[in-house]
C-alpha cells in the first residue's frame, strides 16, 4: 500500500518545465509609486488626456484602500512601493513582420512551444503575444480587420480607437472595484483589446500569452472584449513564467460586454511559477475579471484551468442585466507544494430569466490550500432566475486543506438556486483496479484527475484542451498520501 | 372524448408543437410514438394542463369543453389523468394522503361525500393488490425513494382509484422489468370499457403488444406524420422510424 | 443600549462571581457593537438594537401560569418568567440542579469565564439566573426548562445561561421553551453550555417564540466526549431579531451529532442561524439538516460551517439546507460552508433557495388538489421533513399544531395529515 505512495511523493518533486529567464534589456522604471509614476506610464504610452486623467482618478482612490485579507490565504506584506511599474523591452518601433521582432523573444516563445510562426495560421490562432507589459507582436490582424473585427493590443487601441475605450473601459469593473482593481487602473502597462461588430462570428480563437519576466516587475495587464449585437467571440488565454525566488506580483483586470444576443466564450491556462516544494518563491495572482451581459439574451462563459501561481485571488464573474442572458463557470483549480488558491465566481441576477451554471473542481495535494468562495445574489426583479453550482473537492494527502465557502442571497421568489458540494479522495480501490487493468500508479491518478474535471475540461477549445490535459497530468501526478 | 384541432404550443419562445390534430372517440386506445424530442411528453403535459407552456394556435376539448380554460387540478375532476414520464419525488406528504385528497376532490366535484379513512382504506388495498404492491406503499412519502418501477406502480394506482375517463399515459413502460410491465398492463387493460379512452404514448412497441392499440399516430418534430392501425407499430419495430421522417419531408 | 445605572441594578447572584460579572461589564464597554462589516453580521444589522434603550432587568415574577402557552409542559420542569427564576412553578430542586441565584456551580468551562463575543460579555455581566443540570441517570421523561415573558417585560433585558452535563453513559432529554406571550420589546441573551461525557445521549430541542418585538440572542456550545451522541433540534417561530449561534465540538473519537433546524419566518421576522460543527477527533459523524420557510417580509440566513481537523480522518459530514422564499419582500441567505484538511473523510453539503416546487405543485393538482391546498400541503410537507427528524410523538403533533397556526395553514388539512399517521401507528 505504501509503494505507489512513495513513487507519487517521488512524481511531485518534479521541476517547473518553463523556468527560465531570457536575457533582455529593459526599459524599466525605478521602483515605487506616486502621482508621478502614473503620469510617467501614462507619459511613454503617449497616452490621450483621459486615460491619464482616469489613471490618476484611480491613483487617488487606491491610495486610501488596504489591501484585502478575508480570502483564505497566508501570505507576507507586499511592499508596493518596491515594485517597479513599468518595464517594455527594447524596441522603439512596432515590428511590422516576425522578422522584425527580438529572435530572443522568438526563441523564448518556442521553448514555451507557443507558435507564432505559419502554423499558428493553420491551427486558426491569432496571437497578441505579451512580453512584459508591451505587446510586441500581433498577427493576422489584417485578416480580422476586413471582418471587422478589432484585435490589437490595449495601447494600439487607446491610440486608434480612443472613442471605444473612453465609452467601455472601467464600465465593468470600475477603477474603485477593489484594491487591485484600482491598482491596475492606475498603472496598468499593455494588455489586449478585442471588438467584435454586430452579427460577426470571430472565425477563430484568440489568443493571447502572457508572459512574465523582467525581476521585480510586476504585471498589470488589462483586457477589454466588446461582443456588440449578436456578435461571437471565443478568447484563450494562457501563460507560463520562468522559475525565480521572488515573489512577482500580478493584478490584472478583464472585462467583457456582451450585447443582446451576443456570445463572449473566455478560456484560461494559468500556469505561472509556483512557487518551489517548500514554498519559495512562486507569483501573486491577484485578478478581477469580470463580465457583463449587457444585452437580452446574451450569454457569457469563463472556463479556467488554475495550476499555477503560488497565491490565486481569482473569482471571475457574470453580471446578468439582460433578460435572458447566461452566465457560465467552468474551474479547476490545482494546488500542489504550499499553493494556495481562493477562487471562485459570482454570479449577480438582475434581468428576468436569467440563468447561471457554476461547476467548481478543486484538486488540492501536498500542503496546498484550495477555496472556493461564490456568491449567487438574486434581485427582487429577477423573476425566473436559475442557478445551479456544483463544487467538488479532491484532497491528496494529509496535510492539504479543501474549503467550500459559496454565499447565496435571494430576494425574488420566483427565482431557483440549487448548490451541491462534495469531497472524496483517490481510492485505494480505484488504484487497485486500474492496476490490475495494468495501469502504473501516475497514470492511474492522472486518469483519475482527469476524469474529475472532465465536466470543466470540455468546455475548453480544442486547442487549449490538450495543452490543459498535459498540465494537469504534470501538476497532479503522485499526491496520493 | 377528446378532440385537437392544429395544436401549436411552445416553451419559453421555442415551438415545440406545430399542428396537432387528434380525436378520440369513447372506449377508444389511441398509441403515440415518436423518436426522442418529438413532443410525445409535451403534449401530455399541454393536455393535462401544465402553465409552462403556452398554446399558440389550435385548440382542445375534452368531453366538448375546451380544455385551455380549465386548470390542472379542475381537469383532474373531470376525469383527465396523466400517468407521468417522471413521477416527482414529495417528501413530507405520505402517499396514503395524497390518495386520500385525490379521491375527495374528485367526490367533492361530483357532488358526492368525502370517504370515511376507513372505507377508503379498504379501496385503496384492493387496487394495491392487484398491481402487487403491499402496505408500506401507503405510509412512504410521495414517490420519495422509490424506484423507477415502483413510480410507475404508484401511477397506476392512482389511475385505478380516480378512474379517470382520459388516460394520458407518458412513458408507462420506461423503467419497467418485463414482470412488472405485465402487472401494469393488466392494471390498466382492467379499466378498459366503452366509455373509458386511453392515450398511450411510447417510444417502444413492447408495451402495445400487451395493450393493443385501436389507432397508432407517428410524431415527429410536433407534428403527426403518420396514423394508422396496430400494424404500424409493427412496421415502425421492423423498419425504425427512418422511413416515416422520409414521407413526412417528401410530401 | 444599556446603561451603567441598569447594570449596577442587577440582582446580585450569590452563584455567580462578582468579579468575574465586572470583569466582563468593562470588557463589554470597550467592544464595539458588531456590525454588517463583520462577516459573521453581515445580514444582521443590530443598529436598531443600539438604538433601543433598555430599563429594566429582569423583573421579579409576575402572576403568570403555564396554561398561558398552548403547549403541554410536563411536571419534569424548571420555569423562568422575566428572566427570574420561579419555584411555584418549577418542580423541585434537587442535588443536582444548581441555581445560580442560590448556589455556585461545581464548575464553569473555561470558556464562559472569559466570555469573548459581545453578546456573552454582556451575558456574563448582566446575568439574571441560570441552572446547572447535572445528569447523572436515565430518565424516560424529558426535563423541561421554560423561559417566559410577559407584557411586563417591555424594555427590560434577561439573561440567562445554562450548563447541561450528561456523565458517561447516560442518555437524557432536555426540551427548552422560550416563549413571549406578549410583543414587548425587549432583549434576552442565552447562553447554554453542553458536555456530554463518553457514551452520553442527549436529545436537546430548543423551541422559540419570541415576541414580534423582542430580540433574542442565544449561543449554545456543545463539546462531544468519545462515543457521544447530540440530537439538537432548533424550532424558531421568529422575532425581530432571533439569533442562534450553535457550536458542536467532537472531540472523542465516534462522537457523532446532528443539528437541525426549521425556521418560519414570516411578517418582519428575522431569523439568524449560525452554526459550527468541528470534526477534531477520527471517526465522527455529523448531519445537519436547516430548512426555512420565509413568508412577508421576513428573512431567514443560514451560515452552517463544518471543520474536519488534520487529525479527524474517517469523518463523515453532511450538510443540508433548503429555504423556500414565499414572496419577493422577503430575504433568504445560506452559506454552507466546509473546510477541511483531511483526505480520508466523506463531506457532501447542499442548499436550495427558491419557491415551491413547481413539479411537485401541477402534479398535486393534475391529481385534483385546488392550488391552494395543494401549496400548503406542499409547505407543511417541507416544514414536516424536519420535525419528524424528533422522536417524541405527542411533541412532534403539538408541534405540527404550532406550525400549522404560524403559517396560517388550513387546520383541517394539516390535522388530517397526522390522523393518517395515527392510523398508522394502529396498523
Amino acid at each position: 500500500m505504501t509503494k505507489p505512495n512513495e513513487t507519487l511523493e517521488n512524481l511531485l518533486q518534479q521541476d517547473y518545465e518553463h523556468g527560465f529567464i531570457t536575457d533582455i534589456e529593459s526599459d524599466t522604471l525605478p521602483p515605487g509609486l506616486n502621482a508621478d509614476t502614473v503620469r510617467a506610464i501614462s507619459a511613454k504610452k503617449n497616452e490621450p488626456e483621459f486615460m491619464l486623467a482616469w489613471r490618476l482618478k484611480a491613483y487617488e482612490y487606491w491610495r486610501h484602500l488596504t489591501e484585502p485579507h478575508w480570502a483564505h490565504l497566508k501570505y507576507g506584506p507586499i511592499d508596493y512601493q518596491a515594485i517597479s511599474y513599468y518595464s517594455a523591452p527594447k524596441v522603439t518601433e512596432g515590428p511590422k513582420d516576425l522578422s522584425e521582432v527580438d529572435p530572443k523573444l522568438i526563441e523564448t516563445y518556442n521553448k514555451l512551444g507557443i507558435p507564432l510562426k505559419e502554423q499558428e495560421w493553420l491551427a486558426g490562432v491569432a496571437v497578441d503575444a505579451v512580453f512584459d507589459s508591451i505587446s510586441v507582436a500581433t498577427t493576422f490582424k489584417d485578416k480580422l480587420n476586413e471582418m471587422g473585427i478589432i484585435f490589437c493590443s490595449f495601447s494600439d487601441a487607446v491610440q486608434n480607437h480612443p472613442d471605444l475605450i473612453q465609452q467601455y473601459l472601467g464600465s465593468v469593473v470600475p477603477h474603485t472595484d477593489n484594491f487591485f482593481a484600482s491598482l491596475n487602473a492606475a498603472v496598468f502597462s499593455d494588455g489586449s483589446f478585442v471588438y467584435i461588430p454586430p452579427g460577426v462570428r470571430c472565425p477563430m480563437e484568440l489568443s493571447t500569452y502572457f508572459r512574465i519576466n523582467a525581476r521585480s516587475t510586476g504585471q498589470f495587464e488589462r483586457t477589454l472584449i466588446i461582443a456588440d449585437e449578436g456578435a461571437y467571440v471565443s478568447y484563450l488565454e494562457g501563460c507560463t513564467a520562468p522559475q525565480r525566488d521572488e515573489n512577482q506580483l500580478h493584478a490584472a483586470v478583464v472585462e467583457l460586454i456582451a450585447l443582446d444576443k451576443a456570445q463572449i466564450k473566455y478560456s484560461t491556462v494559468q500556469n505561472w511559477y509556483p512557487g518551489d516544494e517548500n514554498g519559495v518563491g512562486g507569483i501573486y495572482n491577484f485578478v478581477t475579471k469580470r463580465g457583463e451581459c449587457r444585452g437580452h439574451h446574451s450569454k457569457i462563459s469563463w472556463t479556467q484551468v488554475e495550476t499555477g501561481s503560488a497565491i490565486t485571488w481569482k473569482y471571475p464573474s457574470v453580471i446578468l442585466k439582460g433578460d435572458y442572458s447566461v452566465g457560465e463557470f467552468y474551474s479547476v483549480a490545482l494546488t500542489n507544494h504550499h499553493q494556495q488558491a481562493d477562487t471562485g465566481t459570482k454570479m449577480i441576477h438582475i434581468g428576468q430569466h436569467t440563468k447561471s451554471t457554476v461547476i467548481a473542481k478543486g484538486i488540492s495535494a501536498g500542503f496546498a490550500q484550495n477555496t472556493y468562495r461564490g456568491l449567487i445574489k438574486v434581485l427582487a426583479h429577477a423573476d425566473g432566475a436559475h442557478n445551479y453550482t456544483r463544487c467538488d473537492s479532491l484532497l491528496m494527502g494529509t496535510h492539504c486543506g479543501a474549503h467550500t465557502f459559496p454565499h447565496i442571497e435571494s430576494k425574488n421568489s420566483r427565482a431557483r438556486i440549487e448548490h451541491e458540494a462534495s469531497t472524496s479522495k483517490i481510492s485505494e480501490d480505484q488504484l487497485f483496479y486500474l492496476a490490475q487493468r495494468g495501469i502504473d500508479t501516475e497514470n492511474a491518478v492522472s486518469m483519475i484527475v482527469n476524469g474529475f474535471c472532465k465536466e470543466v475540461m470540455k468546455t475548453l477549445p480544442m486547442e487549449f484542451a490538450v495543452e490543459a490535459r498535459k498540465l494537469l497530468g504534470l501538476s497532479l501526478e503522485g499526491s496520493i498520501g | 372524448m377528446l378532440t385537437i384541432k392544429n395544436l401549436q404550443a411552445s416553451i419559453e419562445d421555442k415551438a415545440i408543437l406545430k399542428g396537432i390534430h387528434l380525436s378520440i372517440k369513447p372506449g377508444e386506445v389511441h398509441a403515440i410514438m415518436g423518436p426522442n424530442g418529438s413532443g410525445k411528453s409535451t403534449l401530455a403535459n399541454v393536455l393535462a394542463g401544465r402553465e409552462e407552456y403556452q398554446i399558440t394556435a389550435g385548440t382542445m376539448h375534452y368531453q366538448g369543453i375546451d380544455l385551455s380554460t380549465l386548470t390542472a387540478d379542475e381537469r383532474a375532476h373531470l376525469g383527465l389523468f396523466l400517468s407521468f414520464q417522471y413521477p416527482v419525488e414529495i417528501p413530507g406528504v405520505s402517499n396514503l394522503y395524497l390518495l386520500k385528497s385525490a379521491l375527495n376532490a374528485k367526490r367533492k366535484h361530483m357532488g358526492l361525500e368525502e370517504i370515511d379513512a376507513i372505507d377508503f382504506l379498504s379501496i385503496v388495498r384492493e387496487k394495491m393488490k392487484l398491481l402487487h404492491m403491499d402496505d408500506s406503499y401507503l405510509y412512504r412519502d410521495v414517490n420519495s425513494g422509490f424506484s423507477g418501477g415502483e413510480k410507475k406502480r404508484n401511477e397506476i394506482l392512482q389511475l385505478l382509484l380516480l378512474e379517470p375517463s382520459l388516460c394520458i399515459l407518458d412513458e408507462t413502460d420506461s423503467g419497467l422489468d418485463i414482470d412488472a410491465l405485465r402487472i401494469v398492463a393488466e392494471g390498466i387493460n382492467l379499466m378498459r370499457n366503452e366509455k373509458r379512452s386511453i392515450l398511450l404514448i411510447t417510444h417502444y412497441q413492447r408495451l402495445l403488444d400487451y395493450i393493443k392499440p385501436d389507432v397508432v399516430h407517428i410524431l415527429s418534430e410536433g407534428k403527426i406524420v403518420a396514423e394508422g392501425d396496430y400494424t404500424l407499430a409493427t412496421q415502425l419495430e421492423a423498419e425504425g422510424y427512418e422511413p416515416f421522417l422520409q414521407k413526412k419531408t417528401g410530401g | 443600549m444599556i446603561s451603567q445605572s441598569l447594570f449596577a441594578a442587577c440582582a446580585v447572584l450569590p452563584g455567580w462571581d462578582k468579579h468575574l460579572r465586572l470583569d466582563a461589564w468593562q470588557n463589554w464597554q470597550t467592544m464595539p457593537l458588531p456590525t454588517i462589516r463583520d462577516e459573521a453580521w453581515k445580514y444582521t444589522n443590530l443598529a436598531r438594537l443600539e438604538k433601543t434603550i433598555f430599563i429594566k432587568p429582569a423583573t421579579t415574577p409576575s402572576s403568570l401560569t403555564l396554561n398561558d402557552i398552548p403547549l403541554t409542559i410536563p411536571e419534569d420542569r424548571f420555569c423562568f418568567i422575566n428572566g427570574s427564576f420561579n419555584p411555584a412553578l418549577s418542580a423541585p430542586l434537587n442535588a443536582e440542579s444548581y441555581l445560580l441565584s442560590q448556589r455556585a456551580w461545581p464548575s464553569i468551562p473555561k470558556k464562559q469565564q472569559t466570555p469573548v463575543s459581545y453578546f456573552e460579555r454582556l451575558n456574563a455581566a448582566m446575568l439574571s439566573d441560570g441552572l446547572y443540570l447535572d445528569i447523572k441517570k436515565n430518565s424516560n421523561n424529558p426535563i423541561y426548562l421554560v423561559l417566559l415573558q410577559d407584557k411586563t417585560a417591555e424594555f427590560s433585558t434577561h439573561h440567562l445561561r445554562h450548563r447541561i452535563k450528561v456523565h458517561a453513559g447516560i442518555k437524557s432529554e432536555i426540551v427548552i421553551v422560550d416563549w413571549g406571550l406578549a410583543d414587548t420589546t425587549s432583549l434576552t441573551t442565552y447562553v447554554i453550555d453542553i458536555e456530554l461525557s463518553e457514551g452520553a445521549e442527549l436529545n436537546c430541542i430548543h423551541l422559540k417564540k419570541a415576541g414580534t418585538q423582542g430580540y433574542h440572542i442565544r449561543q449554545t456550545h456543545a463539546h462531544l466526549a468519545k462515543n457521544s451522541h447530540l440530537n439538537h433540534f432548533n424550532f424558531d417561530f421568529g422575532a425581530k431579531l432571533s439569533r442562534n449561534e450553535i457550536s458542536a465540538w467532537l472531540q472523542g473519537e465516534h462522537a457523532a451529532c446532528q443539528l437541525n433546524g426549521l425556521a418560519l419566518a414570516r411578517a418582519q421576522d428575522h431569523i439568524d442561524n449560525q452554526t459550527k460543527i468541528g470534526h477534531l477527533a477520527p471517526k465522527t459523524n455529523s448531519l445537519e439538516q436547516y430548512r426555512g420557510i420565509i413568508d412577508d417580509k421576513a428573512c431567514h440566513i443560514f451560515h452552517g460551517h463544518v471543520l474536519i481537523d488534520a487529525h479527524a480522518p474517517d469523518s463523515i459530514a453532511n450538510q443540508q439546507n433548503k429555504n423556500i422564499l414565499l414572496t419577493s419582500t422577503g430575504q433568504a441567505y445560506a452559506e454552507p460552508q466546509l473546510e477541511i484538511y483531511n483526505q480520508n473523510v466523506q463531506c457532501i453539503h447542499g442548499a436550495t433557495v427558491g419557491d415551491i416546487d413547481a413539479e411537485a405543485l401541477f402534479y398535486l393538482r393534475s391529481r385534483g388538489l385546488s392550488d391552494e391546498i395543494a401549496r400548503q400541503l406542499l409547505i407543511f410537507g417541507f416544514a414536516r421533513s424536519i420535525l419528524e427528524t424528533i422522536h417524541d410523538k405527542s411533541l412532534q403533533s403539538e408541534l405540527a399544531l404550532w406550525i400549522k397556526t404560524h403559517l396560517a395553514l388550513d387546520s383541517e388539512l394539516i390535522l388530517d395529515l397526522y390522523r393518517e399517521d395515527d392510523h398508522e401507528d394502529i396498523n
